[in-house]
């Protein structure tokens, strides 16, 4: 049985499912200094748990909840975790435990060994290729790592990553996760949010002359442009005759996360359809059917809540969200990002770190560098501590 | 079961008999034409052809006979051959189950008494993870509730299950299994009895069949003689 076959039956179980929705009284807003507050214990936790050798988390399952999978599924998440692990130290106000923690996430990367395909249905690695790729193109886009043996390493790093792009792409031009019968070398099944995570960093990895063949990129767009509905939200996967009735996955309801990184890529890469409007748009259908995300929040069985929502769908979509907003016009973007804190913060454990679904290591890392993510896009940056002003 | 009764057949040379000695002398007339005026001598020779009819009968009906006593025989012998397959089967049966087939179903149950144990341990440990997941989640409330009654009713299902599967076993140890054992022992004896009733059949048949045959060769070779005297009282008048 196909992962996608389980993954339906374990849907249709689901479907006796009592109503039931969670809340928590949140504010409506959150400012940026709570939202720093946030980021910090978000950081502290991500520095704090890196393993001797430069890595996060585990490449061997660490919990009962996810046995199916294949053996190398796990690390395949390890790394994409990982991957996302340095983005967030990237992107957050420096300190120096924070880069000497990115310098040695970023070793772990390129000297650890690429993941290969787990079984014939089974291809997790894909996610692997994304995110290592998605976070050499942007630690080589920092100034930081653009000097000494730094650019020659991270051309590697995006060079052992972009294989897996270029062997595992679809025919339709995205990426998935799985395959399905009759299997075959490159796999056939893609999905519209995986293969829009990556669309702006090929474009970048061909600034940087890592990606030669701009049809990679290009049959990537296509492919997420055809998943675009009329009703603003994006098919999950490619499909001739797109699933829409009743709480259909296809549904705005069922596509809040998929809507805000496939705007997010198209608009990126000059996609004319995809103008301030639809973000803007795409952001209002997100908070307005917040609801279905929280549902789903922490749920262990994929796709399981009102209109086939999972618990996984919500830091990536929030991490997306805040994406999204920073390409809108500077003076509108706090006013996003102070509705989308709540939503961060309120799910951030004690400890500082984050997870929407399970909690294994890998989703802890993930599910943490995500919300890092989403909460310094949204913050200025840190002023100056007084005695670096008065030196 | 056997027939034991004679053959049809045989009983038909004593109706015979009966109508020889009604004309036993007018049977052996000549077969020519009666002459005008003879009124004698055209009966006997009436009487001669009927006797050489009878006769003719009476051997065919011999030779049906003999036919008949080799199929009822070869039938008995069948029964008998059939009777002894009827025993090996039960006592291969008997011998495979004690053999194999006991412990087979032993270790089956066995099997699905583990798989139910191992079933109801990772239920628990399924509950123990995802009650130490939610133990500090503040937020997933109603997730968190739903999931844990889900995982703790899916618990006492596989304790259930389990308790299902060593009742069975016991049931399975203490009666099925000695049950079978006692079917199967007395199938064998059933067969065996079967079969001594076949070769006893068998036997009665042979004696039957000697006897119904002798007798009907005996009643043969009679009319035969009296055909004989028939036909030589003719030549001397």
């Amino acid at each position: 049985m196909s992962a996608r076959a389980a993954a339906t039956l374990l849907v249709l179980a689901g479907l006796a499912r009592p109503a039931a929705a969670q809340r928590l009284d949140v504010p409506r807003t959150l400012p940026p200094a709570e939202g720093r507050v946030a980021l910090v214990r978000g950081l502290d936790w991500l520095v704090a748990n890196q393993n001797e050798d430069g890595s996060w988390a585990t490449g061997a399952l660490d919990g009962i909840l996810e046995l199916g999978f294949s053996v190398e599924t796990f690390y395949s998440w390890q790394v994409a975790a990982n991957g996302l692990a340095c983005m967030a130290l990237l992107h957050s106000p420096e300190t120096p435990a924070r880069l000497r923690a990115l310098e040695r996430g970023i070793e772990w990367l390129g000297a650890t060994r690429v993941p290969q395909r787990g079984s014939d249905w089974d291809i997790d690695f894909v996610w692997a290729g994304l995110y290592g790729f998605i976070a050499a193109t942007e630690v080589a886009r920092d100034p930081r790592f653009a000097q000494g043996e730094w650019p020659a390493k991270l051309a590697k790093l995006g060079q052992h990553y972009l294989t897996i792009l270029e062997e595992n792409q679809a025919p339709a031009g995205g990426w998935g996760y799985y395959d399905d019968p009759t299997y075959s070398r490159r796999p056939k099944w893609a999905t519209s949010f995986s293969t829009a995570t990556v669309i702006p960093a090929l474009r970048e990895g061909e600034t940087l002359g890592w990606v030669s063949d701009k049809r990679l990129r290009a049959r990537a767009v296509e492919y997420v442009k055809k998943c675009a509905l009329p009703n603003g939200a994006y098919s999950y996967d490619l499909a001739p005759t797109p699933w829409l009735g009743g709480d259909s996955i296809n549904q705005v309801q069922g596509s809040l996360s998929r809507i805000q990184v496939c705007n997010w890529a198209l608009f990126s890469v000059g996609e004319p359809k995809i103008t301030p409007d639809r973000l803007r748009e795409g952001l209002e259908q997100f908070f307005e059917h917040h609801r279905f995300l929280d549902v789903a929040y922490m749920d262990p069985v994929p796709h399981e809540a009102y209109y086939f929502n999972s618990g996984y769908f919500y830091l990536f979509g929030h991490y997306y969200a805040a994406k999204v907003i920073e390409l809108l016009p500077e003076a509108e973007r706090e006013g996003w990002h102070a509705r989308l804190r709540p939503h961060l913060v309120k799910v951030m454990r004690k400890e500082g770190w984050s997870s929407d679904f399970l909690t294994s290591a890998y989703m802890q890392v993930a599910g943490t560098a995500y919300s890092v993510l989403a909460l310094d896009a949204g913050l200025p940056p840190e002023p100056e501590p007084v005695e670096q002003i008065k030196r | 079961m056997m027939m034991l009764s004679a053959p049809r057949s045989l009983c038909t040379p004593l109706a015979l008999l009966a109508a020889l000695a009604l004309g036993a002398c007018a049977s052996v007339k000549p077969t020519g034409g009666a002459a005008p005026g003879a009124g004698a001598e055209g009966g006997d020779d009436e009487e001669g052809a009927d006797l050489a009819k009878k006769l003719e009968v009476g051997r065919l009906e011999l030779e049906l006979a003999r036919l008949e006593v080799r199929h009822e025989l070869e039938g008995a012998e069948r029964a008998v051959e059939f009777a002894r397959l009827d025993l090996e089967k039960a006592k291969r049966e008997e011998e495979v189950f004690r053999a194999a087939e006991r412990a087979l179903e032993v270790d089956q149950t066995r099997l699905g008494l583990d798989a139910s144990q191992g079933r109801a341990d990772d239920a628990a440990a399924e509950l123990a993870e995802l009650e130490a997941m939610y133990a500090e989640e503040e937020f997933a409330t109603k997730t968190k509730e739903l999931v844990i009654t889900r995982s703790r009713r899916d618990l006492e299902f596989a304790r259930r299950s389990l308790e299902l599967a060593r009742r069975r076993q016991v049931l399975e140890d203490s009666h099925e299994l000695p049950s079978k054992e006692r079917d199967l022992a007395r199938a064998v004896r059933a067969a065996e009895k079967e079969l001594a009733e076949a070769e006893q059949g068998l036997e009665q048949k042979r004696l039957q069949t000697k006897i119904a045959l002798a007798k009907a060769e005996q009643e043969f070779a009679e009319l035969e003689k009296k055909a004989e005297k028939a036909k030589a009282k003719k030549v001397r008048s």
